[in-house]
C-alpha cells in the first residue's frame, strides 16, 4: 500500500503531472482566497467602523461568502437586449484568467513555483494589459452610457498606473539582472452594472484575484518574497504572511480615505510618479555602471 | 518646487495620521446592539401607541368619552363612543378605536386628555402582514388586559363592629352596579 | 479647479449627452432629480427637478388648527426638526402676544442647538459618503446616537420631536438630561478634534474641496442663499445675530465666516458651527433659570387676530421663516414656509456650469440640501 502511494507521488513529481497539480492547487487557492477575501474585507471594514460585520452565518460569519456565492449562482443570468453577446459573456472570464495565469509564475517558496519562467516579470506585465482590455470590453458590451463612462475612466487610471509600474520594474530588472522571479527573490529578497448574478460574482472574484496578484508581486519584488527576516523558518509561510499583511493594508487604506479626484489621480501618475520612476531608473543605471565592476 | 515638496510631505503625514486613527478605532469595542439577540430598553417617556388606563380602585377605564382627544388629533385617528350607564353620573367609554396607520405619534391626544385616561405604551415591535392589525381596538385590549390581570382586592380597613341590624342594607348597595358591567 | 470655458469649438458636431442624477441616489440625498447635459466629463448644464416628495405641508396648514399643525412642522425638515417647530411656534406666540417663560426659552435654545449639531453630523457623514469615505459616516452616527438618546429621554421620540407647544414646552427636563448633556459636551469636543485630524486635514479631502465650486457674494445675494452657504462666501449673515429671537441675545458665541467661497469654506463653517453650538449649550446649562415651562393662560381654542405674522429662525441649513396669515379663525388662512434649501439649490445650476462631474457633486454635497425641505 505505501509502495503504491510512493509510486503515485513520484509520478506526480514528473513534469506534466507536477504542472497539473500546481495549476489545480493554484486555482483552488485563488478561488478560496477570492471568496474569503470578501470576508476579510467585510470584517475589516466593519471593525474600522466599530461594528461586528457578518456574524450570523456560521461562526463569526465564516460561511457568509458561501451563502453569497449560492445566492449569486441562483440568480438568472440576464443578458440585456442589444448587447454584443460574445463580448458580454467573455469579459468577466477575460479578467479572471490573466490573474490566474500570472500566479503560476510567482515563487511561493524556495522550490514552489508552478513554472519558473525566465521572463516571469515580463509575462505578468503583459497579462496585466489583458486586464485593461477586459474592463473595456465589459463596459462597451453592456451598451449602457454609465457603464461605458465608468469603463473609460478605469482604463485611463490603469494605463496611468502601468507606466510608472513598468518603469519601476525595469529598474528592478536592471539592478537584479534577471526577469526570473525566483532569482529576484533570492537577490533580496476594476464597469460592472449590467452583470447580474454570477457574472457580477466573477468580476468581483477577479478583482480580489488581482489584489492578491498585486500583493504577491509586491511581496516578491520589494519585501523579499519567501525569505524570512530572522533567518528561521523561511518558505511559503513568510510569503503568505507578507502577502496577507499587504492585503490587510489595502483594506485599511480603502476604508479610511475618501476617493481621490479622478483627474488628481491621473495628474499624480503622469506628473509625479513617471518623472520620479524615470529618475530612479537613470540613477540606478548610473550606479550599476559605476560600481558594478567592484 | 519647494512648495510641492512640502505639500508631498504634509500630505503623506495626513495619510499616516488618518490610518493611525482608524487603526485605533479598529481595536475599540463595537458600539452596535445586535438586535434580535439584544435589545434596548425604551426610556420612560417613549411615545409608543396609546392605551386606555384603568382606574386602580374600580378596575374600569377612567375615560368617559369626552372626545377631547378625538378633536385634538391632527390625523383623525381616534374614534370614541360612550354611553351613560344607569345610575352612573358620567358616561363610560364603550368603544375606542385607534387607526394606527394614520397616527404620527405627536402626543396631542395624551396632552389633551384632562383626566390621564390614556397613556403611551413602550411598544415598538409592531410588524404584521395584514393592515387590520393596526386598526387597534383599545377598549377590547383594555378588557383583555383586565381579564388577564385582575385588580388585587383592595384591603378593607378595620371597621368597629356594627350592630347586626345595620349591616344587611349596607352590604347590598354594591350589587345593583354589578349586572350593569358592559361586555 | 478645472473648468471648460468653451465647451465645443464652433462648427464642431454636438457630442453632448444627458444623464440623470437620481431621483434614486446611492447616498443619502433624498429624492432630487438633476438632469445634467454633459460634454465628456464636463457639465454643460445641470437642471434640478424637484417635487418628488411634495407633501402639501402648506395646504395642510390651511386645514388644521395651530396646535394640530405642530407635528407637520417637525416633518418639513426632519433632520433639523426642533428649529422648524420653533419657527412656527414663535410666529403664533408673536401673533397672540404670549409671554414664554424664560426656562422654556433656555430649554428651547439647548434642544435647538443639539438638533443643529446632530443635523451637521448627518451632513458631514453623508458628504464624505458622497466623496467615497465610508467610515466617518459611522463615527458621526455614533455621536448622533448620544444626542438622540438624550432627546428621546425628554421628548419621547428620536427624530420628529413635537416637543415645543404654543406657549412653552410639552414637559420639563429632568436632572438626568442636564447631566447627560454635560457628559455629551465633554466627550464631543475631543471627537471633533479627531474628525479634524482624520478628515479635515487630510490631503485627499483638501484636494477635492479647495477651490472647487466657488460661489461669489453676488450669486448668494441673487438667489437668496442663506446659512453656511452665504457665510462660506464671506457675508456674516446669521438670523440669531441679525434678527435675534428667543434667548439668543443672552449668549456669547461667534458666527463662523470664511472668505473663500469654495466647498472647503462651507465645510469649515459647518465644522466650526458645531463647536460654537457646544459653547451655547454649555452657557445655557450654566444659566438655566428655574420656573414653569408653559405660559399661563394659553387659550385652549386659539384664534389669532386677523393679520400677517412672520418669524424667522436660523435652522441648520439657513434662514427658515414662517408667515401666517390669519382671518380671526381657529384655522389659519395661509401658512407660508420659507425654506432655506430651495434657495440654496437654485444657485446650483449657475454654479456648476462648466465643472467636472465629481466636482459638481462635491459642490452639491457642500450645499447641504435636504429634499423634503425643498419640496415641503
Amino acid at each position: 500500500m505505501t509502495e503504491a502511494i510512493t509510486n503515485l507521488v513520484k509520478l506526480l513529481a514528473t513534469e506534466p503531472y507536477r504542472l497539473l497539480v500546481f495549476l489545480v492547487g493554484m486555482m483552488a487557492f485563488v478561488g478560496l482566497n477570492a471568496a474569503y477575501l470578501v470576508w476579510v474585507e467585510r470584517k475589516g471594514a466593519a471593525r474600522f467602523q466599530r461594528r461586528p460585520g457578518p456574524t450570523e452565518v456560521g461562526y463569526a460569519g465564516l460561511l457568509q461568502p458561501i451563502a453569497d456565492a449560492v445566492k449569486l449562482m441562483s440568480k438568472q443570468l440576464i443578458v440585456p437586449a442589444g448587447v454584443d453577446r460574445t463580448l458580454f459573456r467573455v469579459a468577466p472570464l477575460l479578467m479572471m484568467s490573466p490573474a490566474l495565469m500570472s500566479l503560476a509564475v510567482i515563487p511561493w517558496g524556495e522550490n514552489l513555483a508552478a513554472r519558473n519562467i525566465n521572463v516571469g516579470l515580463l509575462m505578468i506585465f503583459s497579462f496585466a494589459s489583458i486586464n485593461v482590455m477586459a474592463i473595456m470590453l465589459g463596459g462597451w458590451a453592456s451598451r449602457n452610457k454609465y457603464a461605458i463612462i465608468s469603463a473609460a475612466r478605469v482604463v485611463s487610471q490603469n494605463v496611468a498606473y502601468e507606466i510608472p509600474m513598468l518603469l519601476v520594474a525595469i529598474t528592478m530588472i536592471m539592478v537584479t539582472g534577471t526577469m526570473n522571479l525566483n532569482e529576484i527573490v533570492q537577490q533580496q529578497a476594476g464597469a460592472y452594472t449590467e452583470y447580474s448574478g454570477m457574472g457580477f460574482g466573477v468580476f468581483f472574484m477577479a478583482e480580489y484575484a488581482n489584489i492578491l496578484l498585486g500583493c504577491a508581486l509586491a511581496t516578491v519584488l520589494f519585501l523579499g518574497g519567501w525569505q524570512s527576516p530572522f533567518g528561521i523558518l523561511s518558505g511559503v509561510i513568510w510569503f503568505l504572511l507578507k502577502m496577507y499583511f499587504l492585503v490587510f493594508s489595502v483594506v485599511w487604506i480603502r476604508w479610511t480615505f475618501p476617493r481621490t479626484q479622478f483627474y488628481g489621480l491621473l495628474n499624480l501618475s503622469w506628473k509625479i510618479l513617471i518623472p520620479v520612476s524615470l529618475l530612479t531608473l537613470i540613477l540606478s543605471s548610473a550606479m550599476i555602471k559605476l560600481f558594478h565592476h567592484a | 518646487m519647494k512648495n510641492s515638496l512640502k505639500e508631498i510631505f504634509t500630505g503623506f503625514n495626513s495619510l499616516v495620521t488618518g490610518m493611525r486613527i482608524t487603526l485605533g478605532e479598529f481595536f475599540k469595542p463595537i458600539v452596535t446592539v445586535q438586535y434580535p439577540h439584544e435589545s434596548l430598553k425604551m426610556p420612560k417617556r417613549f411615545r409608543g401607541h396609546i392605551e386606555l388606563v384603568r382606574d386602580p380602585e374600580t378596575g374600569k377605564a377612567i375615560c368617559f368619552a369626552c372626545k377631547l382627544c378625538e378633536r385634538a388629533c391632527p390625523s383623525d385617528c381616534i374614534t370614541v363612543e360612550g354611553a351613560k350607564l344607569d345610575g352612573a353620573k358620567k358616561k363610560s367609554v364603550t368603544e375606542y378605536k385607534l387607526d394606527f396607520t394614520k397616527c404620527s405619534l405627536c402626543g396631542s391626544c395624551v396632552e389633551a386628555c384632562r383626566d390621564n385616561a390614556i397613556r403611551y405604551t413602550h411598544q415598538y415591535n409592531l410588524a404584521s402582514t395584514n393592515r387590520e392589525d393596526f386598526i387597534m381596538d383599545l377598549f377590547k385590549r383594555m378588557e383583555d388586559d383586565a381579564k388577564a390581570n385582575p385588580m388585587p382586592e383592595t384591603p378593607k380597613p378595620e371597621v368597629a363592629p356594627q350592630p347586626p341590624a345595620n349591616e344587611a342594607p349596607k352590604a347590598e348597595q354594591p350589587q345593583p352596579a354589578a349586572p350593569a358591567q358592559p361586555n | 479647479m478645472i473648468t471648460k470655458e468653451v465647451i465645443s469649438p464652433p462648427g464642431a458636431p454636438n457630442e453632448t449627452f444627458v444623464i440623470n442624477l437620481g431621483p434614486q441616489h446611492p447616498a443619502t440625498h433624498g429624492v432630487l432629480r438633476v438632469k445634467i447635459v454633459m460634454d465628456g466629463e464636463y457639465v454643460v448644464r445641470a437642471e434640478p427637478i424637484c417635487g418628488y416628495i411634495h407633501r402639501m405641508q402648506e395646504k395642510m396648514g390651511e386645514n388644521r388648527t395651530y396646535a394640530q399643525f405642530l407635528p407637520n412642522t417637525s416633518r418639513i425638515d426632519y433632520l433639523s426638526a426642533m428649529t422648524y417647530t420653533h419657527g412656527f411656534v414663535g410666529a403664533v406666540e408673536r401673533a397672540a402676544k404670549l409671554q414664554v417663560p424664560p426656562r422654556a426659552e433656555y430649554i428651547r435654545v439647548i434642544t435647538s442647538e443639539m438638533n443643529r449639531i446632530s443635523s451637521h453630523l448627518v451632513w458631514w457623514g453623508a458628504f464624505l459618503l458622497d466623496l467615497g469615505g465610508f467610515t466617518p459616516l459611522l463615527y458621526a452616527f455614533d455621536d448622533r446616537e448620544k444626542i438622540l438618546d438624550l432627546l428621546e429621554a425628554i421628548t419621547g421620540s428620536r427624530l420628529t420631536y413635537s416637543y415645543y407647544r404654543i406657549g412653552g414646552l410639552y414637559n420639563d427636563v429632568d436632572d438626568d438630561f442636564i447631566k447627560g448633556t454635560r457628559e455629551f459636551i465633554a466627550q464631543m469636543r475631543p471627537r471633533l478634534k479627531m474628525y479634524r485630524s482624520l478628515v479635515t486635514d487630510n490631503i485627499i479631502l483638501r484636494k477635492r474641496l479647495i477651490e472647487i465650486g466657488p460661489i461669489s457674494k453676488e450669486m448668494c445675494r441673487k438667489y437668496g442663499a442663506t446659512g453656511p452657504v452665504i457665510r462660506g462666501s464671506g457675508i456674516p449673515y446669521d438670523v440669531r445675530k441679525v434678527e435675534p429671537y428667543s434667548a439668543y441675545p443672552e449668549f456669547d458665541f461667534l458666527v463662523p465666516t470664511c472668505e473663500e467661497g469654495d466647498s472647503m469654506a462651507r465645510y469649515l463653517v459647518r465644522m466650526e458651527e458645531m463647536v460654537q453650538s457646544l459653547r451655547i449649550i454649555e452657557q445655557a446649562l450654566d444659566k438655566l433659570p428655574s420656573g414653569p415651562v408653559m405660559a399661563e393662560k394659553v387659550p385652549r381654542v386659539l384664534k389669532l387676530p386677523a393679520g400677517d405674522y412672520c418669524y424667522a429662525v436660523e435652522a441648520a441649513r439657513g434662514r427658515f421663516a414662517v408667515r401666517i396669515v390669519s382671518d380671526n379663525k381657529e384655522i389659519p388662512y395661509r401658512v407660508k414656509l420659507r425654506t432655506p434649501s430651495l434657495s440654496n439649490l437654485s444657485l446650483f445650476e449657475e454654479a456648476s456650469a462648466g465643472m467636472l462631474l465629481p466636482d459638481a457633486l462635491a459642490l452639491m454635497g457642500s450645499l447641504d440640501l435636504v429634499i423634503p425641505d425643498i419640496d415641503r
